[in-house]
């Protein structure tokens, strides 16, 4: 595939850059030399041109590997000077543009670079590292960085250049050449008192003067006497191979939070101070870029503490209370977003963490991004942390009710099931009529956690929801909220004529409920259903008994678990074995009363 | 012209045949024990003659290390890329305790122009001793030794080893001759002193700081002291040249490379130490010359003024325009210069934290430079190793107890600028320390001769040399002096 990158696209064609050795007889170096310069010009063109997630620049990258491993093998080396419109190779000029704008050899000489050389076992991670370099370039401050230093600093074993540091001598510097030369540039006025470095404080709390302190010292003795004390232990090599570990991964940078918590709880000047919050801002962006999230919840929550235990100028508090808000920005969750569908590396547990610290406006944003995520487990983290934010904000999520994607309605509904404020149930009782059969089982959930008189109407009514699934959710629900109150619906429909034309997941969803109820005054209807003897449909008559002992065993007061002992004594066999099932599954539950 | 060729970091991981236990892999324990015992024996070459009991003993410790290792892996190759070392292709990553011996080890080969050794089968002691001895004896700086050594090899009947020659850039030249380095750090101290000043003025009169140039030099910085750190390490004992401060920042920014390479950290990361060391004190550019300058007693007020130039230091380098991972190092280093390692010191912290291992570099550094200034009132003596033995004795409460260690290591009992008493009665100046852990009381001297009134360069002496019966060194130190008493400003023998 990559093959056929070449010359497919005009904005890449090196063609007229190249050089070409028509009708001349050239040794085969050149030709090979040439050839890779094509790839490697073309391959820069492409990396400076495509943005980043363009899946041709991997085809070029490995061309431009190949084409290196090839001439590497056979030459050992690939090096090229660079003029300001030319690469050179053996003194021969194999690139040449004079369009400062579009010209690749000046777009490394203005920045210093003089020589670049390819060396045998070049790796794939120093190719991809030189043209990220390449890439960058275009983009870099030209008072803080060049293709030098980012060159320099990826420390390439098989990537070397040279380059000029003429810029360092704008501004001539004498270097002394000789003793007077230096002499005459000292000066021995007298240091300033400011020589608090010489003091030390002393485990009494007083300052000592270093210079005492050395003087009276006996330990520089020792220095040369005794080795051992400037040895390093293996303990002491390992403590510093960490540290370095640690310090030399960009995470560290953000230690710096610290410094800047400080730096805000010394200052007293606006500006400072507010300086310090613009960079927290910058920090939290890129924390939630990189999906650092327990890091940024520590910033959120000592911005927090700060707010409720320092005290606080009144400008001091406006501006920590902005970088709060602006936690909840659109921009910052939509990032949220893109971390959270990312799916590997994020820890939701340290997501929920944070997303449960954000202020209310985060509240429409969050929901936007609930609307696009397709990760089911990231999905319940947002409602979760929507639940926290929201519980005394439903306005702000109702209007997501109307939304067309029916699974966001769902979330919708569960958000107001768990916040539980009898102000949502309107909108549930609009949801419970959705045509999505998943949004009404979430509703009648939603009532069963809201509770109350108008859930457990209701809850009544979706026991007749044309789908069963619905009318399980519906019935235990309405065990749950309706007690000894729902048994009269509960009561009615096990026993009724149909009852035994249910589904055995519906029996047993209406028998549960009756149990989740936990009244005695199921305890007639349940005993009469357990012991009744039939002659005929022997298998409709077991599955009420199961039922019942089932509902029985959920109960659980003493009086049920009577029924149950009566059960077992039963000269019927099978009562006596659904009845024993049912009380060994009541011992594991603790007996109420 | 500067260039760049050097390895990738140490430590980084898989790439380096890292396990993610932390525990060396076999190639590279291997190797270093290879390169360790093959040290050893290059040294004693040069010392004694090849039928003296040490070099057989050295000798038979080498092949237990290079023989297994052939039988087991067909061949043993050693690569040195700068002064990066490749076992069998596997980067060997130098821990801090061996930093000198692989230091000295690839300047030896440097030296020599050999940068590749191969076995490629099992070797016995007379061809080990052969090789060894032919290597002992080459031409510094000839480019052909290793046609030599082959060839020679070769007609010894020698199969099973070839050398290989060392790479390097046409301009890298300077680098393996040490008045040329000397001359390139000679320069590069200077430029920055020049733009530490400035940076100063720059900010006083509100103009754009020019990063770029800044990381330039810390890049050269880096470069040098990754080649050979004495001769950079050698100027840090300029203190008063135009103006202390500047000095102070410069020297500051030297030690810390020094330090930072010795516990291995990466070229980009001692570039941003460099960094932090020059611009640690950022915030003194806010207090009056007359506080900074003012040889009286401070009042409070003034004392807070300059307490708080950590903090004012920090704000300096948050209001840069430009924001990234130097900036934080700046903030890092200024912030935290003057904090001790018990967290007590100033600014006084709200909340307990660890001190990043930049801030506890500069620290060490910071203290260091600032104590070996000459002082004016002379009250005290000024001897470096006094310093050193203070810093070890406030070590775990004041510094890092593991950093003051490596910064002993590196700078020796008998730091580069150290007057020093000899055994002949002689006085010298330490102008050179010893790699090698094993000789570092025994550092090359500057003698200094007394006429017209003043010390003059004398001849150098090398403190390792033996007398001709080989029982004893020549000369020792006995003691060292402080230059003030003598009026022998020593950074004069130095540059």
């Amino acid at each position: 595939m990559a093959e056929d990158l070449e010359g497919e696209k005009k904005d890449l064609d090196a063609a007229d850059e190249i050089a070409s050795f028509e009708g001349e007889e050239v040794e085969e170096v050149f030709l090979h030399a040439r050839d890779l310069m094509n790839i490697f010009v073309k391959t820069i063109k492409a990396f400076r041109l495509y943005p980043p997630e363009n899946p041709s620049l991997v085809g070029f990258r490995d061309l431009l590997f190949r084409k290196f491993q090839f001439f590497l093998k056979r030459y050992h080396t690939f090096s090229f000077k660079i003029e300001e419109y030319d690469f050179s190779f053996n003194n021969r000029v194999l690139y040449e543009n004079k369009e400062l704008k579009t010209s690749l050899a000046f777009f490394l000489y203005k920045d210093g670079l003089r020589e670049l050389r390819f060396m045998e076992g070049l790796e794939e991670w120093e190719i991809q590292g030189f043209l990220d370099i390449v890439k960058r370039g275009d983009q870099i401050n030209k008072m803080e960085e060049d293709l030098v230093t980012m060159i320099w600093e990826r420390d390439f074993v098989h990537i070397r250049y040279q380059a000029t540091d003429e810029f360092l001598d704008e501004v001539p510097v004498i270097i002394p050449e000789n003793i007077d030369q230096f002499r005459k540039h000292l000066t021995f006025e007298p240091l300033g008192h400011q020589v608090y470095d010489d003091y030390v404080v002393n485990e009494a709390g007083e300052e000592v003067n270093y210079y005492e302190t050395m003087a009276k010292s006996s330990s520089s003795s020792s220095l040369s006497v005794n080795r051992n004390v400037y040895l390093l232990t293996p303990e002491e090599l390992e403590g510093l191979r960490k540290e370095v570990e640690t310090e030399a991964s960009p995470i560290s940078l953000f230690n710096i939070i610290d410094i800047l918590f400080e730096i805000m709880a010394l200052e007293k000047k606006p500006e400072p101070y507010r300086d310090s919050i613009n960079v927290l801002s910058k920090l939290l962006d890129a924390l939630l870029t990189l999906g650092e999230f327990q890091r940024a919840t520590d910033l959120l929550s000592r911005l927090y503490i700060i707010l409720k235990t320092y005290d606080l100028q009144g400008w001091q508090a406006k501006a920590i209370q902005q970088l709060a808000e602006s936690a909840g920005d659109e921009q910052r969750i939509e990032k949220i977003g893109k971390v959270l569908e990312r799916r590997e590396g994020v820890r939701l547990e340290e997501v929920g963490g944070y997303l449960k610290l954000l202020p209310s406006n985060s509240l429409q944003p969050l929901m936007k991004v609930l609307g696009e995520l397709s990760n089911p487990k990231a999905r319940r983290t947002v409602c979760d942390a929507v639940c926290q934010i929201g519980k005394d904000q439903i306005d702000r999520i109702l209007p997501f009710m109307e939304d067309r994607r029916w699974y966001l309605v769902r979330n919708v509904v569960y958000i107001l099931g768990r916040i539980g404020k009898e102000a949502a149930i309107p909108s549930i009782q609009k949801a419970l009529s959705h045509r999505e059969m998943r949004v009404r089982r979430e509703g009648v959930h939603s009532l069963g956690f809201i509770g109350g008189s108008k859930a457990f109407n209701l809850l009544v009514k979706a026991l007749q929801d044309p789908d069963m699934r619905v009318r399980c959710g519906a019935a235990l629900n309405l065990g749950k909220v309706g007690r000894k109150n729902s048994l009269v619906y509960l009561g009615e429909l096990i026993q009724s004529k149909d009852f035994h034309r249910k589904e055995p997941a519906e029996k047993k969803a209406l028998f549960d409920a009756v149990g989740i109820a936990g009244s005695n005054e199921a305890l007639p209807m349940l005993q009469k259903l357990l012991m009744k003897r039939t002659w005929f449909r022997r298998r409709r008559a077991e599955d009420s008994r199961e039922g019942a002992a089932g509902a029985l065993a959920l109960i659980g007061t003493r009086e049920a678990k009577s029924v149950l002992e009566l059960g077992q004594k039963s000269k019927n066999a099978t009562i006596r074995r659904i009845c024993q099932r049912a009380l060994r599954r009541q011992a594991s539950v603790p007996q109420k009363f | 012209m500067t260039q760049d060729t050097r390895g990738r970091t140490q430590w980084d991981g898989r790439a380096d045949g890292k396990t993610s236990g932390g525990q060396d892999h076999v190639p590279e324990m291997m190797g270093t024990e290879f390169i360790l015992r093959f040290y050893r024996l290059l040294k004693g070459a040069s010392l004694y003659d090849r039928n003296n009991a040490t070099i057989e003993r050295l000798t038979q410790e080498a092949l237990q290390a290079i023989n297994p290792f052939v039988q087991s892996q067909d061949h043993l190759f050693l690569k040195i890329v700068r002064d990066n070392f490749f076992f069998n292709n596997i980067r060997i990553p130098v821990k801090a305790d061996r930093y000198s011996i692989f230091k000295i080890f690839s300047q030896e080969m440097a030296r020599r122009m050999i940068g590749e050794l191969e076995f490629i089968e099992e070797v016995n002691s007379p061809a080990l001793k052969d090789f060894v001895f032919l290597l002992s004896k080459l031409d510094e700086g000839n480019e052909s030794n290793y046609l030599y050594v082959n060839r020679q090899l070769e007609s010894r009947g020698i199969h099973g080893i070839t050398v290989g020659k060392l790479e390097f850039l046409r301009d890298e030249d300077f680098l393996i001759d040490s008045e040329k380095q000397k001359q390139y750090s000679k320069q590069i101290y200077f430029k920055t002193v020049n733009l530490v000043r400035e940076v100063s003025e720059g900010i006083r009169t509100q103009k754009l700081i020019n990063v770029r140039k800044a990381k330039h030099l810390m890049q050269s910085a880096v470069n040098s002291i990754m080649q050979d750190e004495s001769a950079l390490l050698g100027l840090t004992n300029i203190k008063n040249y135009d103006d202390y401060t500047f000095n102070h920042c410069v020297n500051v920014a030297i030690y810390a490379i020094a330090l930072g390479q010795r516990i291995g950290f990466p070229k980009k990361q001692l570039s941003h130490l460099g960094m932090a060391g020059l611009f640690h004190d950022i915030g003194k550019v806010s207090i009056p010359k007359e506080v900074l300058n003012k040889t009286d007693k401070l009042s409070p007020q003034e004392w807070a003024m300059i307490r708080a130039h950590p903090v004012v230091g920090a704000e300096m380098v948050i209001r840069l325009k430009e924001w990234g991972e130097l900036s934080a190092r700046l903030i890092d280093a200024s912030f935290e210069h003057h904090l001790k390692y018990d967290l007590t010191g100033y600014p006084k912290l709200a909340r307990k934290r660890n001190i990043t291992l930049f801030g506890k570099i500069i620290a060490v550094a910071d203290f260091y430079d600032a104590l070996v200034r000459p002082r004016i009132y002379r009250q005290y003596p000024y001897v470096s190793e006094k310093i050193l033995g203070l810093m070890l004795d406030r070590a775990g409460r004041d510094f890092d107890p593991a950093l003051v260690k490596v910064f002993i290591n590196m700078i020796g009992i008998y730091p580069l600028g150290t007057l020093a008493l000899l055994s002949t009665n002689e006085i010298g100046i330490v102008v050179q320390t010893q790699e090698d852990p094993e000789m570092i009381d025994r550092p090359k001297i500057c003698l200094l001769q007394y006429s017209d009134g003043e010390y003059r360069k004398g001849g150098a002496v090398d403190l390792r040399e033996m007398d001709e019966g080989m029982r004893s060194f020549k000369r020792s130190i006995v003691r060292t002096l402080d230059p003030n008493e003598y009026n022998i400003h020593v950074a004069e023998f130095l540059i």
